[in-house]
């Protein structure tokens, strides 16, 4: 066996993990050869040490009790992702009702924005093309799909107006089965 | 309760058994995370999410490994994490060799029997990869295979640097206080 080969199998050696041949050829070169000899000990005396030391820095290091409740505390935490971020009960609640203010103040302004366009009298919003939306029994369609058809004037507006200002009418029937790909 | 039983508990969502793993692995997780990161109380805190990440991916443990090793498997790359975020916190200032005083200037000062700080501070000047294979095979016990299986590199790679981080070591503890065995780096 070279040095070479003897000292790249010096840690598998030292493991006990080599078949039986290869460690009994290590240990036969190594009995032969100070040089790698003295790479063996030299290994083997780190080997011996620097766990014992390693230890020591660290033998009185132990977890705080119910450390385990701080486990527990953060899957439930995560479990429950409102939860996150250590809020109080009252922080919480504040969250809570701020949303659901947000939620009243934008159904409040959506329906100011019909009632200001209703006061104009003219559109606040828009229907593209492709714009087509249908409700059961109810639609609300471009107006120049409505044009001419019964119940509607020539530029689509209700007749008698069913709510003063909205092109919102019960469809006839001739435009229920309008597709976008149609407007 | 035994490492199936806490494994099959888990998979089943009953945690109760987290303070199972905590008394069994806990305080071993602790003192490896305390070598690789170096400060006690982020060591408690990579514990910490060690554990909570193992119940969260419980389902993708397969039994290939031991639970321990699977759980240290966790911490190895939480620990990476931790050294990265570290790193950019600092600004590109490598943390792991902090302004002051050199391992040396310091030992000089150092009764010989003192070598609790030289070595800590020798470890925390190493390279995360070398600090790693380290804590592994001189901590954690493992033999060359498993260390290679662990750090997914092959055994020549995992050889290669256990070999360079023991010198690496051994150049950064004075040769005077001679901690292993064999008069400092010669």
């Amino acid at each position: 066996m070279k040095c070479s080969q003897c000292q790249d199998l010096l840690f598998e050696y030292l493991d006990g993990t080599l078949p039986s041949a290869s460690q009994a050829s290590v240990q036969e070169h190594l009995r032969e050869c100070s040089s790698c000899r003295t790479v063996f000990e030299r290994e083997k005396q780190f080997s011996g040490s620097l766990p014992g030391l390693l230890g020591e820095q660290t033998v009185l290091m132990e977890l705080p009790p119910q450390f385990h409740q701080k486990v527990l505390s953060r899957l439930e935490r995560d479990a429950h992702p409102v939860l996150k971020g250590d809020f109080s009960w009252f922080e919480q609640c504040a969250h809570a009702w701020a949303g659901v203010a947000a939620i009243a103040v934008l159904m409040f302004s959506i329906a100011a924005l019909f009632v200001i366009r209703d006061s104009l009298g003219q559109r606040a919003v828009c229907f593209s093309k492709a714009a087509f939306y249908r409700l059961p029994g109810v639609a609300v369609l471009p107006r120049r799909c409505l044009s001419d058809q019964p119940g509607y004037d020539r530029v689509g507006k209700p007749s008698p107006g069913l709510w003063p200002g909205f092109d919102l009418a019960v469809p006839p029937s001739s435009v229920v089965n309008l597709e976008p790909a149609d407007l | 309760m035994g490492e199936n039983e806490i494994v099959a508990a888990l998979k089943r969502g009953d945690l109760s058994v987290v303070e199972d793993i905590v008394g069994l692995y806990g305080n071993r997780l602790l003192r490896s995370a305390y070598l690789l990161c170096g400060n006690e109380s982020d060591a408690q805190d990579l514990v910490q999410d060690t554990l909570v990440q193992a119940v969260q991916s419980i389902h993708r443990f397969r039994g290939d490994s031991s639970l321990y090793s699977w759980l240290h498997g966790i911490l190895l790359n939480l620990s990476r994490h931790y050294h990265r975020e570290r790193k950019r916190l600092v600004q590109g200032h490598d943390f792991d060799s902090q302004p002051g005083e050199s391992v040396s200037d310091e030992a000089s000062r150092l009764d010989l029997e003192s070598v609790s700080p030289v070595l800590m501070e020798a470890m925390r000047k190493l390279s995360e990869p070398h600090r790693e294979i380290l804590v592994l095979r001189y901590f954690e016990e493992m033999k060359l295979d498993e260390i290679a299986r662990h750090l997914n590199i092959s055994k020549g790679t995992a050889k290669s640097r256990l070999h360079y981080a023991a010198e690496s070591l051994r150049s950064l503890i004075p040769k005077e206080l001679n901690l292993f065995g064999d008069s400092g780096t010669d």
